[in-house]
């Protein structure tokens, strides 16, 4: 296509070409403007607006009144937000190894021929498309103290099942574990490809070498998987920073403007956080700042990776 | 070039619908350009979010504007959780509907922003009476004088099962029944072996329209003081109907408690017969029959200090920059009328406001529903102010008194505490 437009434009006068050049430019920001404009309005000036209305007391109505950094001076003094990051580090911390560690195992097993394959990995990645208020439903009803399933089947082995959901003390573990459970579909067909990417050389190599399954799997598929494990945690850590639609339909309800008690200061994370700051009681301004403090944490951890993986991370 | 020029204009065009998206943020500002000047009809534009209500809203309409030819009521819905946020962002803009649905827990915010319009000189000028309404919906949207035209309301009953009752032999509740009376009827009605219990006698959940604010009113504890800016639940009589409460799940063990209460919804375990009395607003009357049919009934709230009962409903609201008042007003007024109150009653959702004309609603169903409007004369309206943040206060201390976290005095304490931190901030 551009070959055939290049000899065709240098064999007509200049003002002709500008004026072709000019044609092609347009008709290319008229096919890219639809896209273009979707972006503006509903990603880039939002994300304007609210770094502008972090440094405002806005509350949704009323006149805009800047208030320099005091939004983020409170912070630092808000124990609700404060705790909101550490339980949100917690589940970062524990929930992200776990997915990887599993997503990797149950990859390189599905990667191998058997039977019955496509299933399995129909299997795993089901959650991924299951609609999060359906994940929660189910899961409430099997972590159900008193008659639910979990519990049912403890007691067949004489295991006296905890509150998992109304117990404070229990109720973030319960969320880590629906956040495992549902995250590893997704990683694993990423991981997937990684192993589909390695050639059949090497091993074919270290099998005339005498290596044995193990450690084929520590010289060869490990490292060469490293960069498909590299993306998954990138992309894991900020998605595990973010969470919010499972804490939010599995903290129980009240009639007060958000789930009560020490349940909710035990699940309630940063996004969480944001949410009932902006929509509960309409400090528009303060969730702004707490977003924007959110983000910048991402964005030095996500920073800090892209620094550690010339340590670990092995391109062919 | 004309190919170009196609193309240019085009892309103007796509800019411009983007750039105008942008700008009128979806509102529909209900200025009618039509001014009623030349015998044309005035647009007033009307918003509602209830969709199980949309066509008696409808009918409502085409009836007012089959009635007259000087204005044209457009009805909207505008269905979603987001109903209140689109409302304050237009309406902060100078722009909106001009009639709009409003809940009491939004009223002070939004009244106090200054987005309503204070009826007072058009009632008066109309000689038109609030006095047809209950006084408690009226004072709910009253602040230095009247904002809200009352639509239809709901209290709470005190639900129970008939079966269970007959077979434990315990005689169904009274109009006269004392707190004493419930607790030792709830006794009774409990059944279990050990610590497993296959039957309760009521379910206290905690629920502040439903449970909690009932119980302050009958022991004379106000939910909130009259200017909206504290509260005394941490009195003597606050603590001890707490106390109550607490009682029959942890002590007694009569209701199931807190936590089994937040794994399992109480409503669904009266509906299975798990549970034999449980207190809801009139909004249960209808679900509830659909299952028990005729094994359910209803009775007053039990008598403690005094008869207590807690009111909310729904009220229309006016913009306060409207460009039409006369011809709003117009239409308040027949949204205030017997006719309209009567088409509402027909549709059976809901109790309309209007007395005498909650018949229709009342003999809906075999059960004794005149207790809901005959609570409705002496009901204290849902507390509400214009900080939303002391209801999670609230909620949050009730949650762990029931799921024993706190006592029932240390969290009334709390609760004061900051929610009076936060209502006398907010003014």
């Amino acid at each position: 296509m551009r070959l055939a437009s290049e000899t065709r434009l240098s064999l007509t006068r200049p003002a002709v070409k500008s004026r072709m050049r000019l044609k092609e430019m347009l008709w290319g920001y008229f096919f890219i403007g639809p896209v273009v404009i979707g972006l503006l309005i509903f990603t880039i000036i939002p994300i304007v607006a609210s770094l502008v209305l972090s440094f405002t007391s806005w509350d949704g109505s009323s006149d805009v009144k800047f208030i320099g950094f005091a939004n983020f001076a409170d912070m630092f003094a808000d124990n609700i937000y404060l705790k909101s990051l550490r339980v949100t580090t917690i589940y970062t911390v524990v929930t992200v190894p776990c997915t990887i560690i599993l997503s990797v195992i149950i990859a390189v097993l599905l990667n191998r021929k058997m039977r019955g394959r496509d299933a399995y990995r129909l299997i795993f990645f089901l959650p991924s498309v299951t609609m999060p208020v359906a994940i929660a439903v189910v899961w409430k009803w099997m972590y159900n103290g008193s008659n639910g399933l979990i519990n049912y089947l403890l007691s067949l082995v004489g295991v006296d099942g905890p509150n998992w959901i109304t117990d404070e003390r229990f109720i973030l573990l319960s969320v880590m574990i629906i956040a495992v459970w549902g995250g590893i579909g997704y990683n694993m067909i990423i991981l997937l490809s990684g192993l589909q990417g390695i050639p059949d050389s090497y091993y074919e190599a270290a099998a005339i070498d005498g290596a044995t399954g193990w450690s084929r799997f520590i010289h060869i598929t490990m490292p060469l998987l490293t960069p498909a494990i590299f993306f998954v945690m990138v992309t894991s850590l900020i998605g595990a920073f973010q969470v919010f639609d499972l804490v939010f339909m599995l903290t129980p309800p009240s009639n007060g403007g958000g789930a009560g008690g020490v349940l909710q200061d035990a699940t309630r994370t940063a996004v969480y956080s944001i949410y009932q700051n902006g929509f509960t009681w309409f400090k528009i301004g303060y969730a702004s700042a707490q977003a924007w403090v959110l983000f910048v944490i991402i964005f030095l951890i996500t920073m800090v990776q892209m620094y550690l993986q010339k340590r670990w991370v092995h391109y062919e | 070039m004309k190919r170009n020029r196609t193309a240019l204009l085009v892309l103007v065009i796509l800019f411009a619908i983007g750039a105008a998206a942008c700008s009128s943020g979806g509102g529909n500002n209900g200025e009618g350009s039509s001014g009623g000047s030349n015998g044309k009809k005035v647009d007033v534009v009307w918003w509602f979010p209830a969709k199980e209500q949309e066509a008696a809203m409808k009918q409502i309409a085409d009836n007012f504007n089959k009635k007259q030819d000087k204005i044209n009521l457009k009805v909207q819905l505008n269905a979603g959780a987001d109903y209140y946020t689109k409302l304050q962002t237009t309406l902060a803009a100078k722009n909106g509907p001009d009639i709009m649905w409003m809940n009491g827990p939004n009223f002070p915010k939004f009244q106090s922003k200054g987005f309503l319009l204070k009826y007072d000189e058009l009632i008066e000028r109309d000689g038109f009476s609030m006095a047809d309404f209950p006084d408690a919906l009226v004072k709910l949207y009253s602040k230095d004088g009247v904002y809200g035209m009352p639509k239809d309301y709901d209290t709470i009953g005190l639900f129970y099962n008939k079966e269970l009752f007959d077979k434990a032999g315990v005689p169904y509740p009274t109009e006269k029944w004392t707190w004493e009376d419930l607790r030792n009827a709830a006794k009774k009605l409990t059944i279990g072996s050990g610590d497993k219990t296959t039957q309760w006698g009521i379910a206290v959940p905690a629920s502040t329209q439903e449970v909690i604010y009932p119980f302050f009113v009958q022991n004379g504890v106000k939910p909130m003081s009259d200017d909206r800016t504290s509260l005394q639940y941490d009195s003597p009589e606050g603590i001890e109907a707490i106390q109550f409460l607490y009682d029959l799940m942890y002590k007694d063990k009569s209701s199931p408690d807190g936590q089994y209460m937040t794994d399992n919804d109480p409503t669904q375990l009266f509906q299975s017969g798990k549970v034999a009395m449980i207190m809801n607003g009139s909004w249960m009357a209808k679900p509830y029959y659909d299952v028990l049919k005729d094994k359910v009934d209803v009775q007053f709230m039990p008598i403690e200090k005094t008869k207590g009962n807690i009111i909310h409903g729904v009220a229309w609201v006016a913009n306060a920059n409207t460009k039409h008042k006369d011809e709003t007003w117009e239409v308040i007024k027949y949204l205030g009328s017997k006719e309209v109150a009567m088409l509402q009653a027909d549709s059976g959702t809901v109790i309309p406001a209007l007395k005498g004309t909650q018949d229709a609603w009342v003999k809906a169903l075999p059960m004794n529903l005149k207790i809901f409007t005959e609570s409705a004369e002496f009901a204290t309206p849902y507390p509400t102010a214009f900080d939303p943040e002391w209801e999670t206060t609230v909620a949050t201390h009730l949650t762990n008194i029931w799921l024993n976290k706190e006592s029932p005095a240390d969290g009334m304490k709390k609760v004061t505490e900051e929610a009076n931190a936060l209502l006398s901030a907010a003014k």
